[in-house]
Formats: C-alpha cells, sequence, structure tokens
C-alpha cells in the first residue's frame, strides 16, 4: 500500500470518527442541553471532553488533555436556539 | 460519486449539512462540517471552526465586498486561497476537490449567533457542476 493510500485511509478514518461524534451531539442534544447550556463543549469519540464559557476555553481545557482538538467535534449548546432564516 | 448529506440543526433550523476535509498546506487534513447553501455565493470556514486548528487566518486579504452580514452578524470574508477539500462518498471513497476558501471572521467578538458554521456555497456547486438529489428518501451531492 502506498503512503498516498495510507494518507486517504486516515483522512477517511478522521472523517469516518468526525461524523460519528457529529451524530453524537445531535443525538444527544437534549440531555445536553440541561448538563451544558449556553456552553461550547469539545466532543471527541463520543465523550464530552470539555466545556466552557468560550471557545477558547473549552478548546485549551480539551487540549490539555491530550485531545486533538483538530479533529474533535466543538459546537455551541444553546440553551434557547438562536433562528436565522438564510 | 454520490455523496451523502445530512439534516442537523444549526442557527435554529434543521439545515442540509455535509462533512469534508481541508488540506491547508503541509498540515495534516482536518474535519469540518458545513451547511450546504445555494444561496451562499461563497465556501467559507467560519472562524469559529478553525479553533484549534492550526490554519492560519489573521493576515489574509479581505474580499471587496466585505464586511457580509449573517443574520445579525457582519463577517470580514479572507481569502485562504485554493485548498483540497476531500468528501466520502456512499462507496466509502474519497472523492478529491480544488477550491478556493474564504475564512468567516465576526467583526463583533461575544456575538450571540454562538458558533458560526461553515457553509459550502454555490459557488463550490457551480464550478464542480454538482447538484442535490434525492433518492429514496435520503440527500446526495452529485456530479451532473
Amino acid at each position: 500500500m502506498t503512503d498516498l493510500n495510507n494518507s486517504n485511509l486516515q483522512v477517511l478514518k478522521d472523517l469516518n470518527a468526525f461524523g460519528e461524534d457529529l451524530s453524537f451531539l445531535n443525538g444527544s442534544m437534549k440531555i445536553l442541553k440541561k448538563k451544558f447550556g449556553d456552553k461550547f463543549i469539545v466532543i471527541k469519540d463520543k465523550k464530552v471532553i470539555s466545556a466552557g464559557d468560550t471557545i477558547d476555553e473549552a478548546i485549551t481545557d480539551a487540549s490539555k488533555r491530550g485531545v486533538d482538538v483538530g479533529k474533535a467535534v466543538v459546537e455551541f449548546v444553546p440553551k434557547k436556539e438562536k433562528v436565522l432564516i438564510l | 460519486m454520490d455523496v451523502p448529506l445530512y439534516e442537523g440543526k444549526s442557527l435554529g433550523f434543521d439545515r442540509i449539512l455535509v462533512n469534508f476535509s481541508l488540506k491547508f498546506k503541509s498540515l495534516p487534513p482536518y474535519p469540518f462540517s458545513a451547511i450546504v447553501d445555494t444561496g451562499c455565493p461563497f465556501t467559507f470556514i467560519s472562524e469559529d471552526s478553525l479553533k484549534g486548528k492550526r490554519i492560519p487566518y489573521s493576515e489574509l486579504k479581505t474580499i471587496d465586498k466585505s464586511p457580509v452580514s449573517l443574520g445579525f452578524v457582519k463577517l470580514d470574508i479572507r481569502e485562504l486561497g485554493n485548498y483540497k477539500i476531500f468528501f466520502r462518498d456512499i462507496n466509502n471513497q474519497l472523492i478529491e476537490f480544488e477550491h478556493p476558501i474564504y475564512v468567516g471572521v465576526p467583526l463583533i467578538k461575544g456575538h450571540l449567533l454562538g458558533k458560526i458554521p461553515c457553509f459550502i456555497g454555490k459557488d463550490f456547486i457551480d464550478k464542480h457542476k454538482l447538484s442535490i438529489i434525492t433518492k429514496e428518501g435520503k440527500r446526495f451531492l452529485c456530479k451532473e
């Protein structure tokens, strides 16, 4: 297998893991709102790794815990949705 | 190629979303999710989505039409450049595109939108001759 194939496999693996973490986020939103309402959270491997009042706070905390934040899901959990028509 | 799209909550509504990886220079590809919006003139990554990734954006050139409004938030649109984007198709194969990518930076910090999403815009759909089609109740991004 070539390096390119290995590299592609890693991209696929990261995309799949990212998709699963997003599914976890969407499927758990009700519970997450109760626990992390109006906070930014970092999710990796279907677990909430950190939470913070700002995105920087949540990311810094997750990094300290050894998570590669660049490949994690970072999202805001609103207590009440801000609605926008695009 | 059929790239699966999915519905997810963003800015208060269920939107059509897609996941992709962006390869920036020598950095490893980073995954993102984006709203697929044929009404959005360009494809951009939000500043919020770049946090934690090592992609620099503070020194980038701002486009002439900046700022643009996303609801009540004004965004500075900066040119990141032409980069590779990878999607996963239904056969678990990577589909690669090269496309000009912008970065959306809110002019006001601490805005009330929470996290600003990324957008795959009309420019991307048009340039790569793509369309959004529905098959058996599922949506896909397909080549025309």
